[in-house]
């Protein structure tokens, strides 16, 4: 609200918001949410996001920046509905209003909304909450929480001592424009709570109501806290939460957070017994090895005797494997592999195009048009340069190149407009291969959902086969690889 | 029945959205927003509210309102 709207109703602003790694370091200085998921860029690589996350609780706090209290009035309900994930760098919008004297902001992504957040003012009584002046918080944990399986359940409680670091807040509060410090303290203390001990590591906390209550008297210096989960299922947490300044409520209400199941180690039951010795002598550089499909594919062609090189941007599962770190689309990395084989084996029989970008929706709109562009570019990528870069080696014999592509391109996904494109692209770039190299066997794999990293959200793991199914199907046709010059399709 | 009450697990599950347009949306996909996520925040939401595990069906003709209203009806979890 501004000066001259009426309570019940004004008329929409709207305001352009970009997140940087500064802001989400300077959020977690002022919160002591150190979650992996928004600060380690290795670990959100491996997640479905494929890169760090920007705090919800952040992206509430800009919008929370948009809201103007009258004076004599307060903030006496907060809530915010975390939609989409957000990403620094990218351009958001806040528009903002107010209906029925609920005040209401949203974060676009383009016409996607990312984040809803509402507020109800009242009149003001008590002491307003000020950060408090030296630099230093007080966090029960200082790394987040990796809770077992049974702590997920009704009734899991967790309390403590809780005090932003007061300078970081501060500095937070006036950059976003954020005038009620016991908005910014209830946004840091919340991110805290979930992402660091309820439940932690595997939140995705995607929302919050809080009632908000000024003390009588000045607020103490450290607060307390409470929380206890009071409905567990379909792979989330609701927790009852307050905070607290000695006997003085000051926040009360419910978090809600999905907890992300860890992913199951691609089983090595393949690469501890031999199941045969179909591929003795025979070698092949998968990309994309460290985990998920392309794991598989490596552990099952070991399995049948041959000797596998992968590509990946971080160390594999399966130590046994000779790896080159680097992205596969990078052409240096792709030059020291190939002279590696060179020097070491004198031949390749098999190249498994595998690796490709992180994905996540994206619509074809202004906003979005970059982004699908980076994704298609960095996918096709991905398979061009290995494609290129080993024509020379797998000229030599019969040799045999997989891509890895998707069902997609024949059932499209509205939201991945850029993976659909992607994945026709390098389609395409398999069936030329094998014009312009007709001595060369080439298979494309068309997998439906697969139990991965790359899909584990909440919900997508739903219907998703194992990587290990697949690879066996791939290793099974590799035996008996299909004559040269055609391209075959395989599910 | 309480028709308020089934309505606020909907407007729970699927926020920012005109309950208007929840209760005239012909299928999940109708619903603006509407993903995978938003399905299982229904579920859990109903099942916290009236403490029952619905079966949501897959098909584009289920009319997300009026289906679970019967479906709570039919099992006398609402009267």
């Amino acid at each position: 609200m501004k000066p001259g709207d009426t309570q019940e109703s004004s008329v929409s602003d709207q305001v352009a918001v970009v997140f940087t790694e500064a802001d989400v370091e300077l959020f977690s200085e002022a919160s002591g949410d150190r979650n992996p998921l928004h600060l380690d860029r290795a670990y959100a690589q491996r997640t479905p996001y494929g890169q760090p996350v920007v705090f919800g609780c952040l992206g509430a706090l800009a919008c929370f920046g948009q809201l103007r209290v009258p004076s004599g009035m307060c903030v006496r309900s907060m809530a915010a509905d975390f939609l989409r994930p957000i990403f620094s760098d990218v351009h958001y919008e806040v528009k903002t209003e107010t209906i029925d004297g609920v005040w209401e902001a949203r974060l676009f992504d383009g016409s996607a909304l990312a984040l809803l957040a509402r507020a109800t003012i009242g009149a003001d009584s008590g002491i307003p909450i000020r950060p408090i002046g030296d630099d230093s918080g007080v966090f029960q944990h200082a790394v987040a929480n990796v809770p077992h399986a049974a702590e997920i359940r009704r009734g899991t409680s967790t309390s403590g001592a809780y005090r932003c670091n007061g300078a970081a807040l501060a500095a937070l509060a006036r950059h976003w424009g954020v005038d009620d410090h016991q908005i910014a303290t209830a946004l840091c203390w919340s991110s805290y709570l979930v992402g660091m001990e309820l439940p932690g590591e595997p939140a995705l906390f995607f929302r919050l109501a809080f009632e908000l209550q000024r003390p009588a008297t000045p607020p103490s210096s450290c607060l307390r806290y409470r929380a206890s989960t009071t409905y567990a299922g379909f792979g989330q947490i609701k927790i009852e939460v307050a905070l607290e300044s000695g006997d003085s409520p000051l926040v009360s209400g419910h978090c809600w957070s999905y907890v992300r199941p860890p992913v199951p180690v691609t089983e090595d039951a393949d690469s501890s017994r031999v199941v045969s010795a179909s591929m003795a002598g025979k070698v092949a550089v998968i990309t994309g090895t460290s985990r998920g499909l392309g794991a598989a594919i490596a552990r099952a062609l070991e399995a049948r005797g041959a000797t596998v090189y992968g590509i990946s941007r971080s160390q594999p599962e399966a130590n046994s494997l000779r790896v080159e770190i680097g992205d596969a689309a990078n052409r240096e990395v792709l030059r020291l592999l190939k002279q590696r084989i060179l020097n070491e084996q004198g031949r390749l029989d098999y190249l498994i195009c595998n690796a490709s970008p992180p994905l996540l929706p994206l619509t074809l709109e202004p906003n979005g048009a970059e982004r699908v562009a980076e994704f298609v570019k960095s996918a096709i990528g991905l398979t061009l340069f290995p494609l290129c870069e080993f024509s020379d080696l797998l000229e030599i014999g019969e040799a045999c190149v997989v891509i890895i592509s998707s069902v997609a391109v024949e059932t499209p996904v509205k939201e991945w407009p850029h993976y659909v494109a992607a994945k026709r692209a390098v389609e395409a770039l398999g069936t030329v291969m094998a014009l312009q190299h007709p001595q060369l066997r080439t298979v494309v794999v068309r997998p439906d959902k697969l139990i991965t990293n790359l899909t584990n959200t909440p919900r997508g793991h739903v219907g998703a086969e194992s990587p290990k199914l697949i690879a066996r199907r791939i290793a099974e046709r590799l035996e008996n690889p299909p004559p040269a010059g055609k391209v075959e399709i395989q599910y | 029945m309480d028709e308020d009450r089934l309505m606020r697990c909907f407007t729970a599950a699927f926020p920012g959205v005109d309950p208007t347009d929840i209760k005239e949306a012909k299928n999940f996909d109708a619903i603006p927003g509407s993903d995978s996520l938003r399905l299982v925040n229904l579920l859990a939401v109903l099942d916290e509210e009236y403490d029952v595990e619905i079966e949501l069906p897959d098909s584009p003709d289920f009319k997300p309102y009026d289906g679970v209203k019967q479906y709570l009806l039919q099992h006398g979890l609402i009267p």
